[in-house]
């Protein structure tokens, strides 16, 4: 959610952009005026201001250049909305360093969408190199595959590619949240990974539309378990692949603890419950055995329903460790696994994904100090 | 926006050039569309509602705005039209150009003071120029899908789904035929 300053002299625009904006969760500031948008922009710090050009008194390229002038709202996201639609007028928004420029008229779905690629690309998340990130609950049924998936997308970056590997070994639903049909699984790349190179590993590998690439548990629970060294030799492959790999854990068996051993990141998915605070305790307590360091483990609180459960201070004292991030409700959820559109693409302003853009956010400072 | 509809408003954006300037402007099309208020004989000056002005040569950069404003219609070189045209010129009926003669589109290229446009004009039969530029009573011809530009600014024109141009600032006009508009392809 953001909160999106609008100036523009057109009333019923404005209210328009009220009704689009509030509708997708952001919060809308709306003035008609530009003198009035500054001491707005001053006062509420918005993350992003969408100005008309043609307003009277002050027109909207003063608007633009005195905001980037102070440096109170300098870095803020602009886009300028106008009527004006010349490629000379587009010009003139760059010039006074605009962010976007888009032409009236536009239609909601559109306008939406420049703002979501606006607000992602202002907040582009700045990483270390060949991330491995696991995604890891001992206990089923706490959104662990969800958050993996939205994960992958919210990394996917332009310049990024991101590898998501589902190694859950009872029947994953990566695939199936992405709308993939998981054609080659890690049971497959397991069989021949001593021989697999980097390219021939590529080229199995699953991509979905956003550009993240996919490798997929098999439908149906593979009889043998996978070697802990074959898993080893598999993120060996992958990690200089891929500019993120995600890993959807739900075991700590031995292919399991191959993956959380080298992982730069391990991120434990708790929800608000008792069991599911008893498996994270144990889940903490073997990955100590395992000399995982402290500060690559991560809890990640997901509310996996709107019925409030134990309060986060209370998990953080049982724990003793504090919260990285507590994913919110989202009712959406269920609507994006029946479409096979994930929320970081459905959605992407929904509370879970920001929440987890946030996670992203303040977690590598953690991998850069130990790696 | 280009086009916006209250009680008895009905705003269409327009950019009215001259020799100069550049008016960014709204123009009521409710009672009449933009192409016969041009077009009226009887009115010489168009009524404008918010006109944000530009120089010629600098024509993305307001100098000015003013809230009432009137144009002289006869130093109007062109009318420029983006997005929906709606309001703009009057429809023609489904049965235009169902007769003896199609209707065919021609490309133009006109040059007025200062201004080359470029783009397409409708003709029932073969273009007859003397007809298209002296003797119908329209003072601003439609041209669609067309581009102009600034002899001073040339690196830097201006496209728009219509331009009403005002045939008596015409200085020179070449065309050629194109084909049927794409709604009359058989």
């Amino acid at each position: 959610m953001a909160r999106i300053l609008v100036i523009d002299d057109d009333l019923d625009l404005l209210q328009m952009m009220k009704l689009i904006l509030q509708r997708t969760g952001h919060e809308a500031i709306l003035t008609g005026d530009g003198a009035d948008g500054l001491a707005k922009a001053q006062q509420l710090k918005p993350d992003m201001a969408i100005v008309d050009v043609m307003m009277p008194g002050m027109n909207g390229y003063q608007v633009v250049r005195k905001l980037r002038e102070d440096p109170n709202t300098a870095n803020m996201a602009i886009m300028v909305l106008t009527a004006r639609a010349q490629s000379v007028d587009r010009e003139a928004a760059m010039a006074v360093r605009a962010d976007g420029y888009m032409t009236k008229p536009v239609s909601p779905a559109e306008l939406l969408q420049a703002i979501n690629d606006l607000l992602n690309r202002r907040g582009q998340i700045s990483l270390p190199p060949n991330l491995l990130l696991s995604v890891l609950s001992l206990r089923g049924g706490v959104g662990t595959t969800t958050i993996s998936v939205n994960l992958a997308l919210v990394l996917r970056q332009p310049g990024r590619e991101v590898c998501l590997v589902d190694m859950c070994a009872r029947s994953g639903h990566t695939a199936m949240q992405m709308r993939l049909q998981a054609k080659t699984t890690w049971v497959d790349v397991l069989a021949q990974v001593n021989g697999l190179s980097p390219e021939s590993l590529e080229r199995l590998l699953l991509r979905h539309d956003s550009g993240v690439r996919l490798l997929p548990s098999p439908f149906m629970p593979p009889v043998h378990a996978p070697a802990g060294e074959a898993v080893t030799r598999l993120m060996g492959l992958l990690k200089p692949l891929f500019g993120a790999v995600v890993v959807d854990l739900g075991a700590l068996d031995e292919a399991g603890r191959a993956v959380v051993t080298t992982s730069d990141l391990v991120a434990i998915v708790l929800s608000p419950e008792v069991a599911s605070l008893q498996t994270a305790a144990a889940t903490l307590r073997v990955l100590k055995t395992l000399n995982v360091p402290d500060e690559r483990v991560l809890l990640m609180l997901n509310q996996i329903t709107p019925r409030a459960g134990l309060s986060s201070s209370a998990i953080e004292k049982a724990l003793g460790r504090p919260i990285a991030v507590s994913v919110p409700y989202e009712d959406a959820q269920n609507q994006a696994l029946a479409q096979g559109m994930p929320l970081a693409i459905g959605q992407p302003t929904s509370p879970l994904v920001v929440s987890l853009r946030q996670f992203i956010q303040a977690a590598p400072a953690k991998v850069w100090r130990t790696g | 926006m280009p086009e916006t509809t209250t009680s008895r408003r009905r705003m269409l954006q327009v950019d009215f050039f001259t020799s100069a300037h550049r008016l960014s402007t709204q123009v009521n099309v409710y009672m009449r569309a933009l192409a016969d208020q041009l077009n009226d004989p009887r009115v010489s000056w168009i009524e404008l509602e918010m006109a944000y002005i530009s120089r010629i040569e600098r024509p993305a950069e307001i100098i000015a705005d003013y809230a009432i404003s009137t144009l002289r219609k006869d130093h109007i070189l062109f009318a420029m039209i983006t997005g929906s045209t709606d309001g703009a010129v009057k429809r023609l009926p489904p049965t235009a150009g169902a007769g003896f003669y199609a209707r065919l589109l021609y490309r133009a290229w006109v040059a007025t003071r200062s201004f080359e446009i470029a783009g397409l004009i409708e003709w029932t039969g073969h273009l007859d120029l003397h007809a298209l530029l002296v003797t119908t009573a329209e003072r601003f011809m439609p041209v669609t899908s067309a581009t102009a530009t600034c002899t001073i600014l040339p690196t830097a024109p201006f496209s728009a789904d219509l331009i009403l141009i005002n045939k008596d600032a015409i200085e020179m006009f070449c065309s050629e035929e194109k084909g049927r508009p794409a709604n009359q392809a058989s």
